[in-house]
């Protein structure tokens, strides 16, 4: 489940709103899996599962004034969203910065801090794990804001503008951060196969 | 193909492609510690105590709120968009003041730690400022710009000294 498709029933909706627990239940069990999975891509470190924790108490005590108007699961990426960059422009994090941005060479598997972004997949990953460990590491090799911006962009779906207002900046802001990403992401990708490239009109003079 | 060039279209379609593609990663179930968190009751002391300060913080918000809007009025008219903009153009003349110092690899211990608590309360206020609603209303905002301005000037101040100590 995608957690921008992310929706409690009604009645369901309504007792989380009253604080019932078991309501509260079902919201945090549709939710953790995309949230945490969110979360992790863009926040490289243990802080994740803390984070997580965070991101749902706010919710829970932000779901009475909840309006519905969106889906629920929009309203909790938000929150879950504005927690990370609360994490990345935290004084510490910020103090750390240089050390996750110098050692790309640490990025080979052998237990440097690009590493701990690798997580535990859950069942049903692509049909090339090489491509997605590539990848994986690829991405956490970025730096954090230009991680948040590709991940935020490409996979959740935010525009430019949204994304420029949440750095209190322009939509330049994040293409710039997006095109920076994207030509490091590329080594990741493995070439296409060859069939592909062969029907591929660009190929023909 | 350096790490400049930008990617073709086929390329960016396939990058997201893959990246949607990744897998969810499983979290630790978290429920019991969420549920200990809503449920933790404070020892009754405590609950005395934060039922008696927020009895007392909501007669001073009631008393102060009577007097501001005596005052409102006069505060929004005076908070026009003509003061925000000019705070953000002094604002956009220290950033560039800043950018134009020099950068020192080597700086003072002391110096370092208040550049970095002062970066904070600059990136804290852009947060704020980030919020529509704030936006919204020009006493809020210009209040954070001038704050703004106020933190830039002192950073670079800050900076300024550093940059001149050549005894380091």
């Amino acid at each position: 489940v995608k957690l921008k498709e992310f929706d409690l029933p009604t009645t369901t909706l309504a007792a989380a709103r009253a604080g019932e627990s078991w309501a509260l239940e079902a919201f945090y069990r549709g939710c953790s899996a995309p949230a945490y999975t969110l979360i992790r891509r863009i926040v490289v470190g243990a802080a994740a599962e803390d984070l997580l924790h965070e991101a749902f108490v706010d919710a829970f005590r932000a779901l009475p004034s909840f309006d519905g108007r969106a889906p629920l699961g929009i309203w909790f990426r938000a929150i879950a969203v504005r927690r990370c960059l609360m994490h990345l422009r935290s004084p510490w994090q910020r103090s750390r910065a240089w050390l996750r941005e110098v050692p790309q060479r640490w990025n080979d598997g052998d237990g440097g801090p690009g590493d701990e972004a690798i997580g535990h997949d859950a069942p049903g990953a692509p049909s090339d794990p090489g491509e997605t460990i590539d990848l994986q590491r690829a991405l956490a090799g970025l730096t954090p804001v230009t991680r948040l911006v590709v991940w935020l962009h490409d996979v959740e779906g935010y525009s430019h503008d949204e994304i420029g207002g949440l750095f209190a900046s322009t939509a330049s802001f994040s293409k710039s951060r997006l095109a920076r990403g994207h030509a490091r992401l590329r080594a990741a990708l493995r070439p296409e196969p060859a069939a592909e490239v062969a029907t591929c009109p660009c190929s023909t003079p | 193909m350096s790490l400049l060039d930008p990617l073709s279209p086929a390329e960016t379609r396939r990058l997201r492609a893959a990246l949607g593609a990744l897998p969810d990663l499983q979290p630790p179930d978290g429920w019991r510690r969420l549920s200990m968190t809503r449920h933790s009751p404070l020892p009754r002391p405590a609950r005395a105590l934060i039922g008696t300060m927020a009895i007392a913080g909501a007669l001073a918000l009631l008393v102060l709120g009577a007097l501001l809007r005596q005052f409102d009025g006069a505060m929004v008219s005076s908070a026009s968009a003509a003061e925000i903009a000019t705070l953000q153009a002094r604002s956009a003349a220290l950033e560039s003041r800043l950018a134009a110092l020099p950068e020192r690899r080597l700086v003072r211990g002391g110096s370092a730690l208040t550049t970095v608590a002062l970066q904070d309360r600059i990136l804290l206020v852009d947060e704020q400022l980030s919020d529509q609603d704030v936006r919204r209303r020009d006493v809020h905002a210009r209040a954070l710009w001038q704050e703004r301005c106020e933190l830039l000037n002192t950073l670079l101040k800050v900076r300024a000294a550093s940059a001149a100590d050549i005894t380091f």
